[in-house]
């Protein structure tokens, strides 16, 4: 049941644009709090333009996008993409102590030891990530999900790229747990994800271009 | 915002090839003009000032198309913007740390201009502050333009192109300064000029700055 307290994540005719090619037809969906929603779709309908749409990187140009009715800039958010956000010539630490500061999370070095210790990356503080492989990357990146306080939405596109087993396997249990406490959770993933609750389907809403008319 | 900070710092400190580059590029004009411009010690002081001053705007110039190039490319502009950080603030301390690195030490090294082109130390003194109100005000120039071709690749020449007509006005009135010390006129308006300028680039071009890689993230 979705907790009534929380107002949801609401979707209003949302147009998934990339300049002014709509790529998938309106959205009308709502998130509510405890929620995972796996967005899927073939390539090219619009899954890591809906997020960044979302996560404030592109502008919404047609529909809204509002937690009933409050502004969306008021929530806090996590984005993972395709990019990670760390820069290669500084350390696994001095990177994820910039990005917990950002997000306005505790950034004491113990507490990120925490986190590293949780994706399975303690002793790398000081490595410089260029030094890392793509997975391990990658992991640096998911630490920020063990970080305190985690913002409420989660953004994650294709999160289990470059993952082992055994990560996977965390990620799922820190999903669950991250919405057992009234989190939400929106990613997109090829794989098939064990904890998502809902689904959507981009590929459903393509839309007939209207000059085929 | 002190994390911020030290970030930029690390950066500087690990990449110093970066920074050292246009520094050691500003020290080489200053040595090799008074070499090529002849043995003539009045005409050298006379040119000195606008001489450290074309080598001061170039040495700004150079290496200010990758000011925001790896924040682009590696995703760390994105999250300044996802977690509603303040962009223009992120962006006033990026050059903040940059300028410490490229203009304010080029102001320092100005005092070379004393023994190499025989400037008095009032002259000096006064190239010296130009250099620090003016620099600041190119970096922050120079940085609109890097901000605005930060998505295109190989942008090098745009930059100059489209920093160089803004900052003329910079160099004209820094230069000037030298002109009038030498003169023996008042050379403190023009110094209040280049602090006036100086102020309105720091509380607008951020803006302006972080408006620019907002449209660079959209595309």
């Amino acid at each position: 049941m979705p907790d009534t307290d929380s107002p949801a994540l609401i979707l209003d005719d949302l147009m998934v644009m990339r300049g002014d090619v709509a790529l998938c037809g309106a959205l009308n969906m709502a998130v509510h709090a405890g929620e995972i929603w796996h967005i899927v779709g073939p390539n090219g309908t619009g899954k890591t333009t809906l997020l960044m749409m979302l996560a404030g990187l592109l502008p919404i140009q047609q529909g809204r996008l509002h937690w009933q009715g409050r502004a969306a800039q008021e929530w806090s958010t996590l984005y993972v993409g395709h990019l990670s956000g760390l820069n290669s010539s500084l350390s696994v630490l001095q990177n994820l102590q910039f990005l917990a500061n950002l997000s306005q999370q505790n950034t004491r070095i113990s507490h990120i030891d925490d986190a590293l210790m949780q994706v399975g990356l303690a002793g790398y503080e000081d490595v410089p990530v260029a030094r890392l492989s793509s997975g391990q990357k990658r992991r640096v990146g998911l630490a920020r999900l063990w970080l305190d306080p985690v913002p409420a939405l989660w953004l994650l596109d294709e999160p289990l790229t470059a993952l082992d087993v055994a990560m996977v396997e965390r990620l799922n249990t820190r999903i669950t747990q991250h919405a057992a406490q009234g989190g939400r959770v929106m990613l997109t993933s090829h794989q098939p994800v064990a904890c998502v609750t809902h689904t959507v389907d981009l590929a459903q809403h393509v839309v007939v271009a209207e000059d085929d008319r | 915002m002190k994390i911020l900070w030290q970030r930029e710092w690390a950066l500087k400190v690990r990449t110093p090839a970066g920074w050292l580059y246009p520094v050691v590029f500003f020290l080489m004009v200053l040595v090799l003009f008074p070499l090529a411009a002849g043995a003539s010690p009045k005409l050298l002081a006379q040119i000195g000032g606008a001489a450290v001053w074309i080598a001061a705007l170039l040495s700004v110039l150079l290496g200010m198309d990758s000011l925001f190039r790896s924040d682009l490319d590696d995703g760390t502009l994105e999250q300044v913007v996802v977690a509603r950080y303040s962009l223009p603030l992120w962006v006033l301390i990026k050059v903040a740390v940059h300028w410490l690195t490229s203009g304010f030490v080029l102001t320092l090294l100005s005092g070379l201009a004393i023994p190499l082109f025989g400037l008095s130390t009032d002259e000096a003194s006064v190239l010296a502050l130009g250099l620090l109100l003016g620099t600041p005000t190119l970096t922050l120039l120079a940085a609109v333009a890097a901000a605005l071709t930060v998505s295109l690749r190989g942008s090098g020449v745009l930059v100059p192109l489209i920093a160089l007509p803004l900052q003329l006005p910079v160099l004209v009135f820094a230069t000037g300064a030298v002109d009038i010390v030498q003169t023996g006129g008042q050379v403190l308006p023009v110094l209040a000029l280049l602090a006036a300028l100086l102020i309105l680039a720091v509380v607008l071009l951020p803006w302006a700055i972080a408006g620019a890689l907002r449209l660079a993230l959209a595309q």
